[in-house]
């Protein structure tokens, strides 16, 4: 029953994916040519490795809306540090460290999600050793005594770094709302990197030479009449990422635990399984698949700017919603998920090719969520009652 | 004779001052299908929790085939076999039936990867074992409520459960499952499985068991063969027999009712109820759980929607629609959930007591009097006798019993002329029900009308001098309370 009610959700998809191309193919031939398949691979590519971090924390009855800010900083910091660095080498270095930050950033979320005693201990430790320590150095400033630098900093460090051991002694850990926490970090992340990184985008010909190089690493080109196409071959970091996920969800302990968790978490820490470290592997997961992300659009677009990327959750969120997976937990798989993405990004491809404005992509993807998320919350209703029908109320 | 499977010596708690389990013994044979009956508040959940390690005991002993515990840790518990089922039953409903009952399993054997046909297997065998088909690849939350209980006892069994205890496994079963569900614990009992069966439903314990124990505010009362008991002496076990006080002495004070109720209909709720409620009455309603007993009092009190019948009060036809129009006519309702309904936990006492009587203690300007306000909380904190340092503090600081005379003052200091409560004893200690049961006796002395609402025998008959028996949303019989034992109601009570 489990296997068929998901096939049914997927086949849907999947027929309603086989009817828009045809109507949209029908309207503008365009649709069908090899320029446009690749187009709308590329852009799958990107949204496609968003919404699988989506979907984990989705079936594990989360949320997640910093994900975006999260490639941006990785995106950005990543390429500003090769400059600064003046970096030669290949571009596996950047993946290696977009991946790190993401990881971090992740686990910064997960210390306000988990309810992780050392994460939260941490995290209080640095916030305040930071703003005690900075408060301090202004006043020594505004005190105007003669100090050097050294003592300046050492005396306002170790002031700072007093008070936060023994408040962050004192916690016991989070769980505050992931979606509130996300929120706020999303703003944290994005407001950071603009503000102390900067807000000016890096254009192709200022990037290190191995992201250059990375920016032509095709699979196939094709020559048409309206000049080359190419595939990127960021479409397999994805492939194998999806694999991965899959494995994940499906064959191991851990994955089955996300699935337990979002279907009822009492159950689950009665059952045995520690939640805590699911929650901090799945918002460090989140965190790695954007940090990944965020070298991939660099590579696809060819350009780094922090001004982008923030703004396309609802759209990742969408899929992941049309693609089966339930928006209260417990529910979700990655076949789904492509599925739904692949819907979402030819939507969005094709309104233009209709001829429809881009400033109606919103009301439609809203259009979407509501009765993708509609269908199957009535679904359930009528199964229920049928049940009660069944059981003799 | 069957070896002991466990063996729970002269167990004592306390919480906050309240003796939960007083010097309780229970002895469970390999194999033994054992009772445990007592009424809401007798420590029967303590002592669930005792054994399956849930709270550490204050003092006395646990012996399980041999191994002697002081303490017994949780996981000690389901390592020695004891698996208890839990009325929300800690099921996945998002997974299915196979995943349900193995992964505990699974867990416990550390595994890291899933395989899903052994899954499937473990799953097959352990469904097997009790006897039942269950479809393995339908999610639970598409199962009926006995099909999830089997799906809860077949996982216990795969932990290599000795003993399971249920507690009140069959209140949301039908008939026919009650019995599916017997019969399964008959086939788990030629396993050498025990059972430890939660429940106060008489017929059941009477049908099920092989031994009986019966528990009455946190002590034992008796613990014998199933033999040894039929329907009136385990109600007489339950409900002790300290009911040496007469009932109330009703003394006619007016020709006219207080309240006049007539042929009142409530679609699917109740039907045609007709009583009338003299000055100085106290009149006992009591029915099974959904008999209708408190939609009735619902609809007294305006709250519940009524499509038939008339109410006089004093003789005065009146329409009550809302809350509004109740409390203006002169009708008080203490609800039977006094923490959810009645109260206003964190505020403090004296504003509870206030909350209803605010148009009493204003001054010129119609700001509260503040003195006005302090007399008039510390003349009911002193009439109820509520027991606390300072009416300042919150009421969640007070017992139930307390809690309780919080919600009594809250409606007697706007002077009802009828006073409706719901389950008024309900979670109250001994000591206290015996001062509040005081307290209503002397108000409708004072010429109060009060309905009691409660399928608290005893209570009713020591403290109604009339009662109402509902059944299915009727009005089936009255007695007197001199004219009836306490058994003879509870039978009536029960009686299909």
């Amino acid at each position: 029953m489990l296997k068929r009610s998901l096939l049914k959700t997927e086949i849907l998809v999947g027929l309603v994916i086989v009817i828009l191309s045809m109507i949209i193919g029908i309207i503008n031939p365009a649709y069908f040519t090899i320029a446009n398949t690749f187009d709308l691979l590329r852009s799958g590519t990107e949204m496609g490795i968003f919404a699988l971090g989506v979907l984990i924390v989705i079936i594990s009855g989360g949320i997640d809306v910093s994900f975006t800010a999260i490639a941006v900083v990785s995106m950005y910091v990543t390429t500003k540090m090769m400059l600064w660095m003046n970096y030669q080498g290949p571009v596996i270095l950047m993946f290696l460290i977009g991946a790190l930050i993401g990881i971090v950033l992740g686990l910064f979320n997960a210390a306000f999600i988990s309810g992780s005693k050392w994460l939260a201990r941490i995290v209080t430790f640095l916030a305040i050793a930071i703003i005690v320590g900075y408060l301090i150095m202004q006043i020594l400033l505004a005190l105007n005594i003669p100090l050097l630098a050294v003592a300046l900093y050492s005396i306002s460090g170790v002031l700072g770094l007093i008070p936060a051991f023994f408040v962050a002694r004192m916690v016991h850990g989070f769980r505050l709302p992931t979606l509130i926490v996300t929120l706020g970090t999303q703003s944290l992340y994005r407001g950071f990197t603009l503000f102390f990184i900067g807000p000016y985008h890096i254009i192709d010909r200022d990037m290190p030479p191995g992201m250059k190089e990375y920016f032509n690493n095709y699979i196939v080109s094709i020559k048409t009449s309206e000049g080359t196409t190419s595939l990127h071959s960021a479409i397999f970091i994805f492939i194998f990422l999806a694999i991965l996920v899959y494995i994940l969800l499906k064959y191991t302990m851990l994955g089955r635990g996300i699935y337990a968790l979002g279907g009822a978490p009492e159950a689950a820490e009665r059952a045995g399984f520690n939640i805590t470290a699911i929650q901090i592997f799945i918002y460090a997961f989140v965190g790695f698949l954007a940090g990944v992300n965020g070298i991939v659009h660099t590579g696809l677009i060819q350009i780094a700017n922090p001004q982008t990327i923030v703004g396309t959750e609802l759209f990742v969120i969408a899929a992941v919603v049309l693609g089966g997976a339930s928006i209260t937990g417990g529910r979700g798989s990655v076949i789904g998920t492509i599925l739904g993405v692949a819907l979402v990004i030819i939507m969005n491809n094709s309104l233009i090719l209709m001829g429809v404005s881009s400033t109606y992509q919103r009301v439609v993807v809203g259009l979407i969520i509501i009765i993708g998320t509609g269908v199957p919350a009535y679904q359930a209703l009528r199964s229920e009652r049928r049940l009660k029908v069944i059981s003799g109320e | 004779m069957a070896e002991e499977l466990l063996k729970v010596q002269n167990i004592s708690k306390t919480f906050g001052g309240v003796k939960a389990l007083d010097d309780v013994s229970i002895t469970i044979d390999q194999g033994e299908i054992h009772c445990l009956v007592g009424e809401n508040g007798s420590g029967k959940s303590t002592l669930i929790k005792v054994i399956s390690g849930v709270y550490e005991p204050d003092g006395g002993e646990i012996i399980i085939i041999g191994t002697h515990y002081k303490r017994l840790h949780p996981i000690e518990a389901i390592h020695e076999g004891i698996q208890v089922i839990y009325q929300d039953f800690s099921l996945f409903p998002n997974l299915t039936v196979a995943e349900n009952i193995a992964l505990n399993y699974q867990l416990a054997k550390n595994k890291q990867f899933v395989n899903w046909r052994e899954i499937r297997q473990v799953a097959k065998i352990a469904l097997d074992k009790i006897k039942v088909h269950i479809n393995l690849d339908v999610r639970i939350e598409q199962l009926s409520v006995a099909d999830k209980q089997l799906v809860a006892i077949s996982r216990a069994l795969l932990q290599n459960a000795r003993l399971i205890i249920m507690d009140e496994p069959t209140t949301a079963l039908t008939n026919r499952e009650v019995k599916s569900l017997f019969s399964v614990i008959t086939n788990l009992q030629k396993d050498g499985i025990s059972t430890l069966f939660v429940s106060h439903k008489l017929n059941e314990i009477l049908e099920i068991s092989q031994r009986t124990m019966v528990m009455r505010n946190g002590k034992k009362v008796i613990d014998a063969d199933a033999s040894e008991f039929n329907s009136d002496k385990l109600v007489y076990y339950m409900t002790g027999h300290q009911i040496e006080d007469v009932s109330y002495k009703y003394s006619k004070k007016s020709e006219t009712s207080l309240l006049k109720v007539k042929e009142l209909t409530s679609g699917g709720n109740f039907e045609q109820i007709s009583f009338e409620l003299m000055p100085g009455e106290i009149l006992g309603i009591t029915g099974l759980l959904g008999c209708g007993r408190t939609e009735l009092a619902l609809a007294l009190f305006g709250v519940q929607p009524i499509d038939g019948g008339t109410l006089s009060i004093n003789g005065q036809p009146v329409k009550i629609e809302n809350i509004q129009d109740a409390v203006n006519h002169g009708i008080g309702y203490v609800p039977e959930d006094r923490i959810t309904e009645g109260l206003f936990l964190e505020q403090s006492i004296g504003r509870n007591i206030a909350v209803c009587t605010l148009r009493d203690i204003l001054n010129t300007i119609g700001f509260i009097d503040n003195n006005k306000l302090d007399s008039h909380i510390n003349r009911w904190v002193k009439n109820l006798n509520i027991k606390t340092p300072s009416h300042e503090l919150a009421v969640k600081t007070l017992s139930g019993g307390n809690q309780q005379r919080v919600v009594l003052a809250k409606w007697l200091a706007s002077a009802p002329k009828v006073l409706i409560l719901n389950g008024p004893t309900v979670g109250v200690d001994i000591g206290s029900k015996s001062e509040l049961h005081e307290i209503i006796r002397n108000l409708a002395e004072e010429g109060m009308g009060v309905i009691i609402i409660s399928d608290d025998i005893p209570e009713l008959l020591h403290t109604c001098n009339r009662i109402l028996l509902m059944k299915k949303g009727r009005m089936v019989d009255e007695f007197q309370s001199e004219e009836i034992t306490e058994n003879e109601l509870a039978a009536k009570l029960t009686e299909e």
